[in-house]
């Protein structure tokens, strides 16, 4: 074993396909992305060097601005569905409530569906003339609050994220019930002589011990609400008028159909700092908390 | 261990390499918009197989469809990463003009001026639209203009007939309305958005007419001027009369021409791209029963300033190896035979001057050919003059159609112009 390993070039050997790979796919465009994110160019013959021109205008660009603000709105709307609701399930689902089996598969359902085949189901939910919501409005009394949901500026956001909500409470879910299932029986066992009640046990064993799972799962959260993309393309694509538009939806705007490619790439790296930012605050905290303890 | 590793790598190294191309004759490859599902699409194939069974150049035509949504995204990409095809489907203006600019086609100018007979039987000022700098890049093939749809049996058995004047339409509306017909279906969903704009630019033109439009083409014209203003607000006057179907600001595209090809809307305002699609028998009960007009003007001095252009145009990219042969493809596109083919059994305006046989033409094209020939100026869509303010545009549209106020909108419009100087 250590002749094989020690040996440096066998190590290049094995290493080398993935790093190509990884290269390829990945390293090289996001530096080559980083470059163009100094240009204006449409990738054919204009192609001026800009310096941070991009940059000071994306934060004077409103349609960017209010594209920021929807993905932490989409943020926010994730972690309160993704970790409470979720913890919530996940802890009745561990305390082997009736049916625990089928809720843990019908909750996690939704998120192995594909995002497209998600988004179009919500379409039709949300539509305006035979859309299953104003029917239900109209059939319990309320139809004075049916409307056209995805279109109305002021919360087809909102509309969106309740669907991104839904379909990945039971992903989560399972990440933290995994954790809860790793959790030692004889804890519970004692904290039961001892007459601790579920909500004790909760607060002293489960939440505690989940902790860990629980920072990798908001950095999950964080970077998957910020570079959300697919529901929002098939729902809305942006619209009405840029109302939900978020930054993946907006850079695709930019480069394909306006072909800005340069202030799309800006947007790119922006989106990218944003990710590593919140990985990065998630660390710290990881960090502090294990120095404490 | 070692030497397997290396032959490993060798095997994967040699399989990567590019096959060999087959030498079988000369390829053109060409990029073609239109789905399957677009009745038309059958015509284009067929002039692309016959085209192949013989041509001077002996080449064949690969040609790939793509639908509307797709077909900007995937020519984008294409030329951004130098593998665009030799002949593109294109748009005019603006659209065709970034990809001028880019250096990325071919002037067609010397080729029409080496076969003059070629050349002048194009439609006058079709040509225009493709011109930059004085040379022509791109063939127009097909004209369109905005036209409303109406039908015939719901305008009889409401006493309707054909307005002429602005106020005789809004009459047919609110007859319509008060005999419980939904007079016009509308899609207004984002991906349609420019259906909602090019109504308010089609109100425009009656109360500025071709000043208007020229005046934001050539540059030094304001979207905030009143004209749009008030266009915007004739809009939203009908909105909020009922005039469009219920919750329209969420009916897409395909389910507004669904409800007018079904009977159950009196009219369906588009392009004259549709007449195959809303005049297709298999498709539509009501197809014997289709007609249109265009809509009148406020102002009746600007009858004849209408929405529309050219449509369906071809431009040969750089890429392409033997400009020659695409040039043959083109003119046998747009010779008689194929354009009155185009015509007589799918509905497509030639942009070319042919004798058609008025007996063979369906009564819904023979109407919007005859509309056509009675327009003086056409104004292009604006997303096809420049596609970032024209989207910008469409989505203003947007919010109109949702009750916002006209006169914000296109300030707000004006001022994103302002901030966003076109090169």
């Amino acid at each position: 074993m250590k002749k094989t390993f020690g040996n440096k070039k066998t190590i290049a050997i094995f290493v080398l396909p993935a790093l190509i790979i990884y290269s390829v796919f990945a390293l090289i465009p996001i530096v080559y992305n980083v470059y163009l994110s100094f240009f204006e160019t449409n990738l054919m013959e204009v192609n001026k060097f800009n310096g941070l021109k991009n940059y000071i205008d994306l934060f004077h660009d409103g349609t960017f601005r209010k594209a920021l603000l929807n993905n932490i709105i989409m943020v926010i709307g994730s972690l309160i569905a993704h970790m409470p609701l979720a913890m919530f399930f996940g802890n009745a689902i561990h305390r082997k409530i009736k049916g625990a089996s089928f809720f843990q598969t019908v909750f996690f359902l939704p998120s192995v569906i594909c995002g497209v085949a998600v988004g179009l189901t919500w379409t039709f939910i949300y539509n305006g003339n035979y859309g299953l919501l104003n029917g239900l409005l109209k059939a319990i009394g309320l139809g004075k609050y049916t409307q056209v949901w995805l279109s109305n500026a002021k919360i087809a956001i909102i509309m969106i994220i309740i669907v991104v909500m839904w379909q990945y409470v039971g992903y989560h879910m399972i990440i933290q019930l995994a954790a809860m299932r790793n959790i030692d029986a004889e804890l519970f066992e004692a904290a039961e002589i001892d007459g601790a009640t579920e909500w004790q046990q909760f607060k002293s064993i489960t939440f505690p011990l989940l902790k860990p799972i629980l920072k990798i799962d908001a950095v999950l959260i964080i970077t998957g609400s910020l570079k959300y993309y697919d529901l929002v393309a098939v729902m809305t694509n942006g619209g009405p008028n840029h109302a939900t538009e978020v930054m993946s939806t907006y850079m695709y705007y930019q480069a394909f159909n306006i072909l800005r490619y340069g202030y799309s790439a800006t947007i790119g790296v922006v989106l990218m700092l944003l990710c590593i930012l919140s990985v990065g605050i998630s660390n710290v905290v990881f960090r502090t908390e294990k120095e404490g303890r | 261990m070692k030497k397997k590793t290396v032959g490993l790598l060798v095997a994967l190294a040699l399989a990567s390499l590019p096959m060999a191309a087959q030498a079988e004759g000369e390829v053109l490859t060409m990029m073609m918009n239109s789905s399957e599902s677009d009745s038309q699409a059958a015509g284009y194939k067929n002039i692309i197989e016959k085209f192949n069974e013989s041509n001077e150049s002996g080449v064949t035509v690969e040609c790939t469809f793509y639908s509307n949504s797709d077909y900007k995204t995937a020519l984008s990409t294409m030329m951004a990463s130098d593998s665009e095809p030799d002949i593109i489907f294109t748009w005019e203006l603006g659209y065709l003009g970034n990809y001028v600019n880019g250096g990325k086609i071919v002037s067609l100018q010397s080729y029409l001026d080496a076969d003059e007979e070629w050349k002048n039987h194009f439609n006058d000022g079709t040509f225009e639209l493709l011109t930059y700098d004085g040379e022509i890049y791109g063939i127009p093939t097909q004209q369109c203009l905005g036209i409303m749809y109406y039908n015939t049996r719901i305008f009889e058995e409401n006493g309707l007939s054909v307005p002429t004047t602005w106020d005789e339409f809004v009459n047919v509306c609110q007859t319509l309305k008060d005999n419980g017909v939904t007079p016009i279906s509308m899609a207004s969903t984002a991906a349609d958005a420019w259906l909602v704009s090019q109504y308010i630019q089609e109100i425009s033109n009656g109360i500025k007419g071709y000043e208007l439009f020229d005046s934001i083409y050539q540059g030094g014209g304001a979207w905030n001027d009143p004209a749009f203003v008030e266009a915007a607000q004739k809009f939203q006057e009908q909105v909020n009369a009922g005039y469009f179907e219920d919750g329209f600001t969420g009916v897409s595209g395909d389910e507004a021409r669904e409800f007018f090809r079904m009977g159950m809307s009196a009219m369906y305002f588009n392009g004259s791209w549709e007449i195959s699609n809303v005049g297709d028998a298999t498709l539509s009960p009501e197809a014997e029963n289709i007609s249109c007009f265009v809509i009148p003007k406020i102002n009746a001095e600007y009858d004849g300033v209408t929405l529309g252009s050219v449509d369906t145009s071809f431009a040969v990219t750089k890429n392409c190896q033997n400009v020659d042969a695409a040039i043959e493809f083109l003119k046998f596109w747009t010779n008689e035979e194929n354009a009155s083919m185009l015509a007589y059994d799918y509905g497509r305006m030639p942009a070319t001057d042919w004798e058609l046989d008025e007996s063979k033409l369906t009564p819904l094209l023979a109407k919007g050919i005859e509309l056509l020939g009675e327009q003086k100026n056409m104004t292009p869509w604006f997303d096809r003059v420049n596609a970032d303010y024209g989207n910008e545009f469409n989505n203003q549209s947007i919010a109109i159609a949702n009750g916002d106020d006209p006169q914000t909108c296109f300030d707000a419009l004006q001022a994103y112009v302002e901030s966003h100087p076109a090169e």
